[in-house]
């Protein structure tokens, strides 16, 4: 799973000869009194992916990335850039750009204002600000708005370019494309691709499965605080058993149960067989059953999961849902 | 609004990691907390205010005001308003980071918070100077225009007391705003608890520890050209310890602890 990746030379071999992953979480805990937000969560980022951080609201995701930043101190477990802590970077924004919350800004100050700000506290010229704002397609008349007077696509890009402005090369970004219009999005995908192409690692959260889809490759699953799942994007979306819609969907899902078929229901009516076509067409002629749609799941298996992430309430880390394999896959 | 989706070279993935890159200076931090004091529209109009109100108090005693127009009492008098709005600068530069959310790209930014408190702290001394200085400035103007007896009687000494007064309630302000943090939990608590003193010391067996404890009246003796005790001293010690110090360091050890959300 682990690409370790020599013809890059920025993520060299540590001292145990290992690769030193951009990001690395290992074995993370919070408690708040007796509820826990983050249950043992590990997973690591590496040099040139764009890793989709998945979960549902109130999954733990932005607890996880904010303990990364160094603003809540863990319970347990470690979180390491570039194999230190976040707060031992000697001028963190120049290393890691962070956006946590696009709408955390002083409603009182211009864009143009905020960025400044930070081109001081990093060190980097003025210029800089200017460059920025052409970047991420905010104009002079935006720049120069106070960010009370913006709308949420318009906080996000300043958000961006605030994130970019220290020049990093890791993006750790909590739920980016909030707010923006279609194109905004198509926008953002297109740069944190590139950015990752080019050498970049990038940390990206989501609670929208297609807006993470589309642009990353690797995929970190979280509910309940628990990593659900875990792989690259291929693994995860291969292998999910058979896509099964029928007219009654019903008796032919209770036939497939009896005869030892893990049954996973999607959210449109459908459901997931942990079995070949050809097993599943032979029940359903056997019992009569119509079916309307079979076929190889792509994808469909870790919608279900990320629907039952969603819907599960309980404590525990959803199990079955997904091929085993998933979760060696860390 | 469209962007170019092309990162241009200065964007590409750490190009100037090659470039010096340090810790910010405490220097470098402090301008930064004095500028973030003016930029919003909030923290301008304060500063204006207080401005404002001293060239106010200023000018309608010069117009207005009895025959004793001396430097050092104009001084004194210009320094009223500021002693009531400054502390609120100071408390706003701190509790705004909350209430605007600000804390989270500021100690993302320098993960060292202890580093931006001192900042903070010093930028509100900073500013006590300037404030002063424009003070001295305001109150020479009208000195300059009424007619006293003896005008120039501001003194090195009273100056620098004076510098003291005002950088102690900026400094006071800073601390009520990392302790409480919140803008009006602070604000409200920083007039109000000297007015609850005030009423304390009509029980005649309060009486000696609040004019001891009441910065109201112990700090007042900074804001005068008259010679301070040994016992004023002594006073303007454990009152600063209780209201500047305290707070400070409680405050300050509160914040650097606190979860940024």
């Amino acid at each position: 799973m682990i690409t370790n990746r020599p013809e890059d030379g920025r993520a060299g071999p540590g001292r145990d000869g290992r690769v030193v992953p951009v990001i690395e979480i290992e074995n993370l805990t919070k408690r708040y009194g007796t509820q826990t937000a983050v249950a043992d969560v590990s997973f690591r980022c590496e040099t040139g992916t764009v890793t989709g951080f998945l979960g549902p609201n109130g999954a733990g995701k932005s607890t996880t990335m904010r303990i990364l930043c160094g603003l809540t101190p863990a319970t347990g477990g470690r979180a390491l850039i570039d194999g230190t802590p976040y707060r031992n970077l000697p001028n963190p924004g120049r290393a890691v750009g962070v956006l946590l919350d696009a709408s955390a800004q002083h409603a009182g100050r211009t864009g143009r204002e905020v960025l400044t700000l930070g081109t001081m506290v990093l060190g980097l010229p003025r210029e800089r600000v200017t460059q920025v704002l052409d970047l991420v397609g905010l104009d002079k008349k935006a720049a120069d708005k106070r960010v009370g007077n913006y709308s949420l696509g318009m906080r996000q890009r300043l958000g961006l370019a605030h994130a970019l402005l220290g020049n990093p090369s890791t993006l750790v970004l909590d739920e980016p494309a909030n707010g923006l219009d279609p194109e905004g999005i198509f926008w953002m995908r297109g740069l944190l691709r590139e950015f990752a192409d080019r050498g970049g690692t990038v940390l990206l959260s989501s609670h929208l499965l297609h807006e993470i889809e589309a642009v990353a490759d690797h995929l970190v699953m979280i509910g309940n605080g628990r990593i659900a799942a875990d792989g690259s994007k291929q693994e995860l979306l291969a292998g999910a058993g058979t896509l099964v819609r029928a007219l009654e969907p019903e008796p032919l899902a209770d036939a497939l149960r009896r005869a030892g078929v893990t049954i996973t229901p999607t959210a449109d009516g459908a459901f997931l067989a942990d079995a070949e076509a050809l097993v599943i067409g032979r029940a359903a002629a056997a019992i009569g059953a119509v079916l309307t749609e079979l076929r190889a799941a792509d994808g469909a298996g870790l919608e279900a999961l990320f629907l039952q992430l969603t819907a599960t309430a309980s404590t525990s880390a959803p199990a079955g849902a997904i091929n085993p394999s998933m979760e060696v896959a860390r | 609004m469209s962007a170019q989706t092309a990162l241009p070279a200065w964007a590409a993935p750490g190009a100037t990691q090659s470039t010096k890159i340090s810790t910010p200076g405490m220097l470098t931090l402090t301008r930064i907390e004095l500028r973030k004091m003016s930029d919003t529209r909030a923290g301008r109009w304060l500063l204006i205010i207080t401005a404002g109100l001293v060239v106010l108090v200023v000018g309608a005693t010069a117009i207005w005001g009895s025959d004793e127009g001396s430097w050092a009492n104009y001084t004194s008098l210009a320094t009223i308003p500021i002693t009531i709005l400054g502390p609120v600068v100071g408390i706003m530069t701190v509790t705004s980071e909350w209430s605007q959310r600000t804390a989270l790209t500021t100690f993302t930014l320098v993960p060292q918070r202890g580093r931006v408190i001192v900042a903070k702290f010093l930028a509100a001394v900073v500013l006590a100077v300037v404030t002063v200085v424009i003070t001295l400035v305001v109150a020479a103007v009208a000195t300059a225009i009424s007619s006293g007896d003896d005008p120039w009687d501001q003194t090195a000494t009273s100056v620098a007391t004076l510098l003291l007064y005002v950088a102690i309630y900026f400094a006071i302000g800073v601390g009520f705003g990392l302790l409480l943090s919140s803008t009006p939990v602070a604000i409200v608590s920083f007039f109000a608890l000297p007015i609850a003193f005030s009423l304390l010391s009509l029980f005649s067996a309060l009486e000696t520890p609040i004019e001891w404890l009441n910065p109201n009246t112990t700090l007042e003796v900074l804001n005068s050209t008259d010679a301070i005790s040994g016992e004023d001293w002594a006073k303007v010690l454990v009152s600063s310890l209780i209201w500047m110090v305290v707070p400070l360091v409680v405050g300050g050890v509160l914040t650097s602890r606190r979860e940024v959300k």
